[in-house]
């Protein structure tokens, strides 16, 4: 009996702490149990999205980025190429009438360069298909850097906590941001290409470790220069400089990867379009010896000395580790999504709407308690109270169990608790009723009420281990504010087995100790006249 | 007590129970199910004014844009404005159907129809312009709405010769979309974009964006710049008032501050926030692709379910009562589904989440009454199937018709009182499902037992 009590103290004590512990505050009140209970989007108000990342896009970009770098690639190897095509549905670069002076067997040397491709011949024209493994990789990619993308941008919006999350194994991504309230702008935001931008530095004025040294050593400042920051977080450098204006953007850059140079060191390659190229050519000459910026979304990255007129083609050398080249390349291709991204759903939640959806739903689930309190203690009398104190002992129990496990409380989930008042009481009505046939087949109260407990308890099981199968597959199948509905059912059909069987059999059998010389037990309203027996 | 003979007219309610799934069936079959926006792909939006509007004028602005969008007027206390729910179905014929909504020209287009029902766009015209051609170009260009990726020089340039544009299209325009279409016509979204988030409508703002906002602004040269008050006031007096600020005075009254500071406040919120005069609630939108990939993880779920209460039984109990118990929840879904539709239900997430829940409910059920029947063959030595079936039937009678009953009382209370669609749409099949569930646990499930032990293999025989 003690350890009944004690298992029901702890329990309490349990639902207590876990309720109201204080957060960072540090102070214990009735009220922290507002904190401490997660609300899920649609009862917090928000934005939330599920987007997409579009994976035959990517492939489709990563396709054509190749088929002109292999092209160039080729050449400078003493190649000579016609043209290069790439073809989607096929996954395939072809290179047209393909030949070289230097290398008798071409086939050969290709698939020797390009071992991520299956390298076939017809004639003259080589095709190079995408391996599937390649393939996989390039998705993978794609996916990882949007979801980056999107956390730094979404951090510009200043909204607290939001959460980006991939769906694991999927190429769906999760956007959920609380007391966001413009849905538009968050929709404009995910699906933007980035801001890269390439910018020659100012002559003359070097950098400086902070804005105001360098514009004390800067001197004379031409219009329309730009202080930029530099953070290069690898080596821990941070400094100013002074840019001229935008001289190329991220659409001019057809294809970033990494090489190595003359001297087999780690290197950055950079293929321009056609378009920058020339750019480039006109603009490079002039400038030898200064400095080129790389600008993402406003902070430098990088900003490597033009050593030659540069073109279309050119690399970034320095003493780069391995390391660091991987990171600067990934750092100039984020610059821009890697794929088109598509809003598969999305919703906006006005504040108002949760807190409305919890007065109505709390002034429903203390309506439906109260109906029930009525029924149950008429019905059962002295027994329906301790059926009430069980359920009573429920109601926090699935609160503090909810938020033990970190799961929020969505607005379906308002209707799956106010469902388990209703159900909660199932079990004890299991069992007062089999105490009833006990009873009116004339067994002792104390023997009545064990045979009642134990025969009761397989039903019991059987009966709630199929709805929690159910409730089980909504929560592997659903999603969102659905998922919440399942998590509560299958909260409230494990706390309502242990109040139901453990709790108020334990009121029930310090109830029968005061009384063990009882006859009748008043459980039985209905037929308390008749003496029991008789039926 | 007598037993009452529950198995002796199966015959009857077991052709009602036939009769009443093949209606079911046919009617779901002739008319169909209604699909929601979620499981169709589509928007739904949820629209509240703080004033009475008549249905028939907002009708009459969305059906030109979006001709066939269906409003419902949704429940409300007298006296506290008017809401609408506003379906707009997604056709396939609209271009890029894999994305969601509508389309920012389209959304825009929209909202320029709710405020016109107010005066939401006269009252941000009449703000630009009221305050200086500075002011504007300060606000705008710290926003940088043009997104100008440059100097502060040239960004700053640039805005003040949108200002200049912008001010000189204010008195002819009579709608923002109007203004930014002069001002910008390429890319007129975002201009509108821009002016609404540069001013927003303060009953369309959070109280955490309103705090940031005036940390930012520190209109009142707070050392802390701390506003959390100041917020927590205005939004106080904004729900005191059903959640629409009437005017500027009655947000300086909410505001509590003392007067000189209340002076400067009132100009600050004049000539930075329009009040706003209706608000979009809930804004849900479903791409077609993933609508169907909804449904179909719906279905997934329910089979998944009934397969795996099939094994459970099976491995319990016998497979009879098995195959029994999944006719019975067959004849409780199908008929749920039936009476559900004929009601006019729509199909939706939370209605699937009501009828798995239902499958359960109904198993709960019938598991109590078979679990007896089994124990009541376990302990007779010469069984007589029938007999034992009507005594277990009647033995877990009163458990059966009081916790039906207490359910109902509670999925009841919610279907009736909480004015909530969410949850009404949740509560009405389990109404439904509670009745048929109570129903077949009682006549069709053990009589189904009956059948498969009468035809396949007896359940005295272990």
């Amino acid at each position: 009996m003690r350890f009944r009590w004690a298992i029901i103290g702890l329990t309490l004590f349990y639902s207590a702490y876990t309720l109201l512990a204080p957060g960072e505050d540090n102070k214990w009140s009735l009220d922290n149990y507002k904190e401490n209970i997660h609300l899920g989007l649609d009862l917090r108000g928000g934005v939330f999205m599920k987007l997409e990342v579009d994976l035959a896009d990517a492939l489709d970009q990563y396709l054509e980025e190749q088929a002109g770098t292999i092209k160039g690639s080729l050449e400078g190897d003493k190649f000579t190429v016609a043209s290069a095509v790439h073809d989607f549905d096929s996954q395939s670069v072809t290179l047209h009438s393909v030949a070289s002076t230097e290398y008798p067997d071409t086939l050969k040397r290709i698939k020797e360069i390009y071992g991520n491709w299956t390298v076939t011949r017809t004639g003259d024209n080589i095709t190079l298909r995408l391996h599937e493994t390649a393939k996989k990789a390039i998705e993978e990619g794609a996916i990882t850097q949007t979801v980056k993308k999107i956390q730094q941008r979404v951090d510009e919006l200043g909204v607290t906590e939001p959460v980006i999350n991939r769906t694991l194994g999927s190429n769906r991504i999760i956007v959920e941001l609380a007391g966001a309230d413009d849905d538009q702008r968050v929709r404009q935001i995910v699906q933007e290409p980035g801001q890269l931008e390439w910018r020659l530095a100012v002559r003359g004025a070097s950098q400086a470790a902070t804005p105001e040294e360098l514009q004390r050593n800067a001197g004379n400042v031409p219009p329309g220069a730009k202080m930029v920051h530099f953070v290069d977080e690898a080596r821990g450098s941070d400094y100013y400089m002074y840019l001229q204006e935008v001289m190329l953007t991220a659409s001019h850059v057809s294809d970033v990867s990494v090489t190595r140079d003359e001297r087999g060191l780690p290197a950055v390659s950079i293929v321009l379009n056609r378009a920058g190229g020339q750019i480039m050519h006109t603009n490079s000459g002039s400038n030898v010896g200064n400095q080129l910026a790389i600008v993402l979304d406003g902070i430098g990255i990088s900003a490597p000395v033009i050593n030659s007129q540069l073109s279309e083609r050119f690399i970034i050398q320095g003493s780069f580790s391995q390391q660091e080249v991987e990171d600067l390349v990934i750092k100039i291709k984020s610059g821009s999504l890697p794929a088109k991204v598509v809003v598969l759903q999305s919703r906006k939640i006005g504040p108002t709407l949760g807190r409305d959806a919890i007065k109505s739903g709390t002034m429903s689930a203390v309506w439906g308690l109260a109906l029930v309190v009525v029924f149950i203690v008429v019905y059962y009398r002295v027994a329906g109270l301790f059926a009430l104190a069980s359920l009573a002992l429920n109601l926090p129990l699935i609160m503090a169990m909810l938020s033990g496990i970190g799961a929020v409380l969505t607005l379906p989930g308002v209707a799956g608790f106010i469902l388990t008042i209703g159900m909660a009481v199932d079990a004890n009505v299991l069992i007062f009723e089999r105490i009833r046939e006990e009873l009116r087949s004339g067994t002792m109260p104390k023997n009545a009420v064990d045979v009642g407990y134990k025969s009761a308890f397989v039903t019991i099981m059987d009966a709630n281990i199929t709805t929690f199968l159910a409730a089980f597959c909504l929560y592997l199948m659903g999603e969102g504010p659905i998922k919440g509905f399942a998590i509560m059912l299958m909260i409230g059909i494990v706390c309502s087995i242990f109040t139901a069987v453990f709790c108020s059999r334990t009121f029930f059998l310090q109830y029968i100790k005061r009384r063990s010389s009882a006859k009748t037990l008043s459980i039985w309203p209905l037929w308390a006249s008749k003496s029991p027996g008789s039926d | 007590m007598k037993d009452i003979n529950f198995m002796g007219s199966r015959g009857k309610f077991g052709a009602l129970s036939v009769l009443l799934v093949i209606a079911s069936l046919a009617y779901l079959i002739i008319f169909g199910m209604k699909l929601s926006v979620e499981f169709e792909g589509g928007i739904k939006l949820t629209i509240t004014f703080p004033q009475e509007v008549a249905i028939g004028d907002l009708r009459q602005r969305i059906d030109a844009l979006e001709p066939g969008s269906q409003i419902v007027q949704l429940k409300r206390e007298a006296g506290t404005g008017s809401e609408f729910s506003i379906k707009i179905r997604k056709s396939d014929s609209d271009e890029d159907s894999h994305e969601s909504g509508l389309g920012i020209t389209r959304l825009l287009l929209l909202e320029r129809e709710f405020a016109g029902l107010g005066n939401d766009d006269a009252d941000l015209i009449t703000l630009l312009t009221s305050i200086t051609d500075a002011d504007m170009v300060a606000r705008l260009s710290a926003d940088n709405l043009l997104k100008v990726n440059d100097t502060d020089v040239v960004r700053n340039k640039q805005h003040t010769d949108l200002v200049t544009r912008i001010k000189a299209n204010l008195a002819e325009s009579t709608s923002l979309v109007d203004l930014a279409t002069k001002v910008q016509p390429e890319g007129p979204d975002d201009l509108v974009l821009g002016l609404r988030k540069a001013y927003p409508a303060i009953n369309r703002t959070t109280k955490e964006l309103f705090a940031k906002i005036l940390e930012r602004d520190n209109p009142l040269g707070r050392e802390d710049a701390a506003y959390a008050d100041v917020a927590e006031g205005v939004m106080a007096a904004r729900a005191a008032n059903n959640d629409f600020l009437p005017d500027h005075a009655t947000l300086l009254a909410g505001a509590g501050l003392e007067a000189t500071e209340a002076a400067t406040f009132g100009t600050y919120m004049k000539n930075n926030f329009t009040i706003g005069h209706y608000k979009i609630n809930d804004n849900a939108s479903f791409s077609a692709s993933i609508a169907a990939e909804l449904l179909n993880n719906a279905w997934t779920a329910v089979l998944l379910a009934l397969l795996g209460i099939l094994i459970y039984i099976g491995l319990r109990f016998q497979w009879g009562y098995a195959a029994a118990s999944v006719l019975a929840l067959f004849h409780d879904v199908i008929i749920s589904l039936g009476v559900f539709a004929a009601l006019g239900g729509e199909l939706s997430n939370p209605v699937v989440a009501a009828f798995l829940t239902i499958v359960g409910y109904s198993l709960n059920d019938t598991i109590v009454v078979f679990d007896r029947i089994r124990e009541n063959i376990n302990h007779n030595r010469k069984p007589v199937v029938v007999d034992l079936m009507n005594n277990s039937i009647n033995q877990t009678l009163s458990r059966t018709v009081v916790t039906s009953l207490t359910t109902f009382f509670v999925v009841g209370v919610i279907f009736f009182t909480s004015g909530n669609e969410t949850l009404e749409d949740f509560s009405l099949p389990l109404l439904i499902g509670i009745i048929v569930g109570t129903y077949s646990s009682i006549f069709v499930a053990s009589p189904a037992l009956l059948w498969w032990s009468n035809k396949f293999k007896s359940i005295t025989v272990n």
